[in-house]
């Protein structure tokens, strides 16, 4: 076993597509795939880029933490489009109607656009968290010329959200054990997280002091470090970078473009 | 003996601050370089803040105030920080807390402490094969930190702080989470550690007895007792309410005693007071 690496730092086959593309071409796709969402109405691009969005995910990995997290915009999509279908400022043409309730035209397609935006973001976002893991950005951040300690601190930022998640779920399955609330319903539910918000924070932040103090111990900051050579894995990365990079700036150009010649 | 052969505490209080009352008062105590101590005590009578300030935990990281001296191995850990901590092997209360959070597999984080000092990948590549297989994680070694259970976990957590070979090892109550047996291969492999000074908490009196050179006693923030198993639970006051070891317990109702007068502590003295009773 000694004779090769054990370590991760060096992996070794089992890659998959998506591993060949760098955590930093990952994130300028979010953002190209965003400014473009936002750069234009179109309803069909808007379902292009979902698809695209889908299917980048289907081929890559499907999580469940993915599929709650589409699942949560879909309902809040839902009642983007029941709110705007009623009340939008500028509804004049009803479209349909429900046991006597108007839904209109203008309300509705806005909704669908800002849904779509918010869907073409957590699609793109999941493609990144599903194939990208923490400990791989921070090692190619490092890589890339970063302090472990400055990497530490950003990745730290990733790591607290599902910690506070962990720490949600213990406390309300403890609830349940107990009968303290059954959480059947959506109300029940959200009842049961506002008594336990000040305690999963403190109990939280008490965790990241604990592994502050670790990290102390285990010489993080040593002036020594020097992190594992990998073999570099990822494919195109200068093309992609200066592609996506490229795009945006153009994405972001026309949108400023668009909004300037609208004000002449 | 030299001042580098030996731990000492001299009339050692800490005191958290905003805290009313000191969490150590006034402890004075002594070790040999390469002993193992067992510190025992009920809950919150200060052993956690006495690792932390062996560790240099208190005031380096976590800011107390601080009278009287520490004195490890011709370090202070109060003043040296630094240098004492690149010596020292650390097993939180909590190992969870212990966890880096960006390793991918339990390889990687035994791995960890020894990027952090720039040690080569051949160099780590053993450590790490040997540490797992000391702490029965070779089979763990791809697995992800978060898949293993409590003992699992504990057992990485001794693994990260040994993969450094340190001079001096201290843990807080490392074998809470794990099962019988765990335990026991625990204190069998600390039995055998050699040319390391040991400061243990735990509350597994029976095999600390056994494995331990010498017994410290907490009780309200005060060091209470010192000395080796035998003296110290032969002498230690009923009213601490700290359980004596099973050997013992056994030899008090059966009046077995040494020859030397005092109650057996451990299996081996416990036969050698029944061989000398019959």
């Amino acid at each position: 076993m000694t004779d090769q690496s054990m370590l991760s730092g060096n992996p070794a086959g089992k890659s998959r597509w998506f591993n060949a593309i760098d955590p930093i071409s990952k994130l300028l796709l979010i953002l190209d795939m965003a400014l473009l969402s936002f750069a234009s109405t179109n309803l069909l691009l808007e379902a292009g880029l979902i698809t695209g969005g889908l299917l980048l995910l289907l081929f890559s990995k499907v999580s469940s933490t993915t599929v709650k997290a589409l699942g949560f915009s879909l309902f809040l999509i839902f009642t983007m489009l029941v709110i705007q279908g009623l009340f939008y400022s500028k509804n004049q043409t009803v479209w349909f109607s429900i046991i006597g309730i108007n839904f209109y035209k203008e309300g509705l397609i806005y909704a669908t656009t800002l849904g779509s935006r918010v869907l073409v973001i957590i699609l793109a976002s999941g493609f990144f968290m599903v194939t990208t893991s923490i400990s791989e950005n921070a090692k190619y951040l490092e890589q890339s010329g970063l302090s472990y300690k400055t990497v530490y601190v950003l990745m730290s930022v990733c790591y607290i959200l599902p910690e506070i998640m962990g720490n949600m779920r213990k406390i309300q399955q403890a609830q349940r054990v107990r009968g303290v609330n059954p959480q059947k319903t959506v109300i029940q539910k959200l009842k049961s997280v506002l008594p336990v918000l000040i305690p999963l924070v403190i109990k939280t932040l008490d965790q990241s002091m604990t592994r502050s103090i670790s990290l102390q111990l285990r010489g993080f900051d040593n002036p020594n470090r020097k992190a594992l050579k990998s073999t570099n894995r990822y494919r195109l990365v200068s093309g992609l970078h200066i592609g996506l990079t490229f795009a945006a700036i153009i994405l972001i150009g026309w949108k400023l473009w668009t909004k300037i010649s609208g004000l002449l | 003996m030299d001042e580098d052969k030996r731990i000492t505490l001299d009339n050692l209080s800490v005191r958290y601050r905003g805290a009313e009352d000191a969490q150590l008062k006034n402890v004075s105590a002594t070790a040999s370089i390469g002993q193992i101590v067992g510190i025992i005590g009920n809950s919150h009578t200060g052993k956690s803040t006495l690792c932390r300030v062996l560790a240099g935990v208190i005031p380096n990281i976590i800011s107390a105030e601080i009278t009287g001296s520490c004195e490890v191995l011709g370090h202070s850990p109060v003043h040296e920080w630094p240098n004492f901590n690149s010596l020292t092997g650390v097993v939180l209360q909590n190992p969870a807390g212990q966890l880096s959070g960006l390793a991918d597999t339990v390889a990687d984080e035994m791995a960890f402490d020894l990027i952090n000092q720039g040690i080569s990948e051949d160099v780590i590549n053993k450590r790490v094969a040997n540490v797992a297989a000391q702490m029965g994680l070779t089979d763990q070694l791809v697995q992800t930190p978060e898949s293993l259970s409590g003992g699992q976990m504990q057992r990485l957590a001794i693994a990260t702080a040994i993969v450094t070979q340190p001079t001096i090892l201290i843990m807080d109550d490392p074998t809470s989470e794990m099962d019988p047996l765990g335990r026991q291969q625990f204190f069998h492999w600390l039995a055998n550690v050699q040319s390391t000074t040991v400061f243990i908490v735990s509350s597994e009196i029976d095999d600390l007895s056994e494995i331990a050179d010498r017994i410290w006693v907490m009780d309200d923030g005060q060091l209470v007792e010192q000395g080796t198993p035998q003296a110290v639970f032969n002498y230690l006051d009923a009213d601490r309410q700290i359980p004596k070891p099973t050997a013992y317990q056994l030899a008090a109702g059966m009046n077995w005693h040494l020859s030397n007068g005092a109650l057996p502590v451990t299996p081996s003295e416990l036969k050698e007071a029944y061989d000398g009773k019959n």
